[in-house]
């Protein structure tokens, strides 16, 4: 494998729920310790890592800067660090840039995963500390980024998101990478014939016994215990919920008001239909 | 424009450098000069080291940010910057005694670490991490308790026995929230990015002339769950050394430049002469807390 591996997906969309799952799986099936060991699927967004490679701070850039710069990281990253990562970045081209933050070059193979923004909204407002409202609006923004903090300094540098469409179909239409896309519903609903396809897809055991127990170490009651006793690093400030909230589908029929239903598929209708979200 | 004080050097600059004191040492020529002008963008024959910076054959390092201007960086001490048309000084700066700062190091075959540092009782104390550990806001409210402010970003090390730290300048880069939870306000302060709410502080008390021992360094690092809080010195030197590789400022481009051995003799020396301690603190820390506890500990 050379280049990145990247577990992307827009916010709150199952992305650590893999990288749990990737955590244990690439240390033959052992217990995970949730504040350390996703450090195997790292974010490839993080200030710290993104300074290292890009052999500056990019604190002391301007935004259209990193937007620049980023390509130029990432391909480093893909010749000196390969390897897996997580990413929220979406596969367009932000602002005042030429190419999307992970150009194609750079990138082995994309785990796309998706779920139904329905869902989504609901879960990002607890995350972020939005109202469902905000969150809805938030979805159909195509200037929508995270990692800027205007005020201090974020842990990660800025990815350019877009709207909850453009960005699932930025990544489902990468042209020259190998794809897989996974649906959150789909790994909740048959956890071992998804994550099996996932270990095929990355060229890791897929043997039963193997991703079961991969499996067991990354079961949602396991992550969300760890995070009441020792808290999870990687909560957001804003929160108004634990990161592990539910971990269920279809948790918008009661959470989500109809109007703000019917607002994210009056947005998002063609790429619903397109994943199958009917 | 008066010539300036930077690490020991006279500098003299075609653009103003309000963070540094003034040149009043000897009539030497200046080591340092800063001229505005013409800069290609390629290097010939240069390397690329990291994505906006090359390094050639004879030593000279170019720097590109794509907003603010080229810098090119001569062995010699001759730089040239030809900034971008809507590039301010400030920004200029921000990269000249930053980056440029750290090239000029490591052509001159100095340590530097990426740290704050701070006098306490006549020596250097250093405070190294990464971005958002804490570095700037711990010498900032040890600026408020009356020192002086020695270096921000950049702590550069000169390996004497023992040895020594050469001041930069006493200005802080610091956030918003960090400057309002220290009680200070940013108003009419420079800002580190245009429309960026980083401002530039220079620190009250006067600057530092003088090279000063280094006392001390605190390596800032943040509590995992279930951790305690805590100062721990660190004993074996083999520790100390790697983190010290981890800590140096541009480590690339002393490689680059032939200085993995000077660079490795450095930490050594500082393995062996100087105590380094590892400060691991929660999140929410106030930093206050921790200003009497590093001084007693520097102070045994």
């Amino acid at each position: 494998m050379s280049g990145l591996t990247l577990i992307a997906s827009y916010p709150k969309s199952g992305n650590t729920w893999l990288r749990a799952f990737l955590a244990s799986h690439l240390r033959d099936g052992r217990p995970i310790d949730l504040n350390a060991d996703l450090s195997e699927v790292p974010n490839l967004t993080s200030r710290s890592l993104q300074d290292c490679h890009a052999g500056l701070e990019h604190s002391d850039l301007s935004r259209q800067e990193v937007a620049l710069l980023r390509p130029l990281t990432s391909r480093r990253i893909a010749r000196e660090q390969p390897g897996f990562y997580k990413t929220h970045d979406s596969n367009l081209v932000p602002p005042g840039a030429r190419e999307p933050a992970i150009p194609p070059d750079a990138i082995d193979r994309v785990v796309c995963i998706v779920r139904d923004p329905r869902d989504v909204a609901v879960s990002a407002a607890a995350h972020f500390g939005w109202s469902l409202d905000d969150s809805v609006d938030r979805m159909a923004d195509t200037a929508f980024c995270i990692g800027h903090s205007p005020r201090r300094l974020n842990a990660n540098v800025e990815q350019w998101i877009s709207s909850w469409s453009a960005h699932v179909e930025s990544w489902l239409d990468a042209g020259g990478v190998q794809l897989l896309m996974l649906r959150y519903e789909d790994l909740l609903a048959d956890p071992l014939e998804s994550f099996t396809q996932l270990c095929r897809f990355l060229d890791l055991d897929d043997t039963r016994h193997a991703v079961s127990r991969s499996l067991e170490e990354s079961r949602f009651s396991a992550l969300a215990g760890q995070e009441a006793r020792g808290g999870f690093r990687e909560r957001s400030r804003t929160s108004t919920a634990p990161f592990f909230r539910a971990g269920k589908a279809g948790e918008w029929r009661t959470a989500l008001p109809a109007v703000l239903a019917e607002r994210v598929v009056g947005t998002h209708s063609r790429v619903m239909a397109r994943v199958g979200y009917g | 424009m008066t010539d300036g004080l930077l690490c020991g050097w006279r500098i003299r600059s075609d653009i103003a450098l309000p963070e540094l004191l003034d040149w009043q040492g000897d009539d030497r020529i200046p080591d340092l000069v800063v001229r505005l002008g013409e800069v290609d963008e390629r290097l010939p024959e240069g390397r690329e080291i990291s994505p906006l910076l090359q390094i050639d054959g004879t030593g000279a390092g170019l720097l590109q940010v794509p907003m603010v201007g080229r810098f090119l960086v001569r062995p010699s001490g001759g730089i040239t910057i030809a900034p971008q048309p809507e590039a301010s000084e400030a920004e200029i700066r921000l990269f000249l005694l930053g980056s440029v700062l750290g090239m000029v190091c490591h052509q001159r075959a100095l340590l530097p670490l990426h740290a704050s540092s701070v006098a306490i009782d006549g020596g250097a104390v250093a405070f190294c991490g990464p971005s958002g550990m804490g570095k700037s806001t711990l010498a900032l409210r040890f600026a408020q308790h009356g020192h002086s402010v020695v270096s921000d970003d950049i702590c550069v090390i000169e390996t004497c026995e023992p040895p020594r730290v050469r001041p930069c300048f006493p200005r802080l880069k610091l956030w918003r929230d960090t400057m309002e939870d220290a009680a200070l306000s940013p108003e009419g302060l420079e800002r580190n990015r245009r429309g960026q709410e980083k401002f530039h502080f220079r620190a009250p008390h006067a600057g530092v002339r003088e090279p000063l021992p280094l006392r001390a360094i605190f390596l800032l690092r943040r509590a995992g769950s279930g951790e305690g809080e805590g100062i721990q010195r660190l004993a074996a030197p083999l520790d100390i050394m790697a983190a010290l590789e981890a800590e140096t400022f541009r480590l690339q481009v002393g490689h680059a430049l032939g200085r993995a051995e000077t660079l490795f003799q450095a930490r050594a020396l500082i393995a062996n002469d100087v105590p380094v301690y590892r400060l691991t603190r929660r999140a929410d820390a106030q930093p206050d807390r921790w200003l009497d506890a590093i001084a007693a500990t520097i102070r045994g």
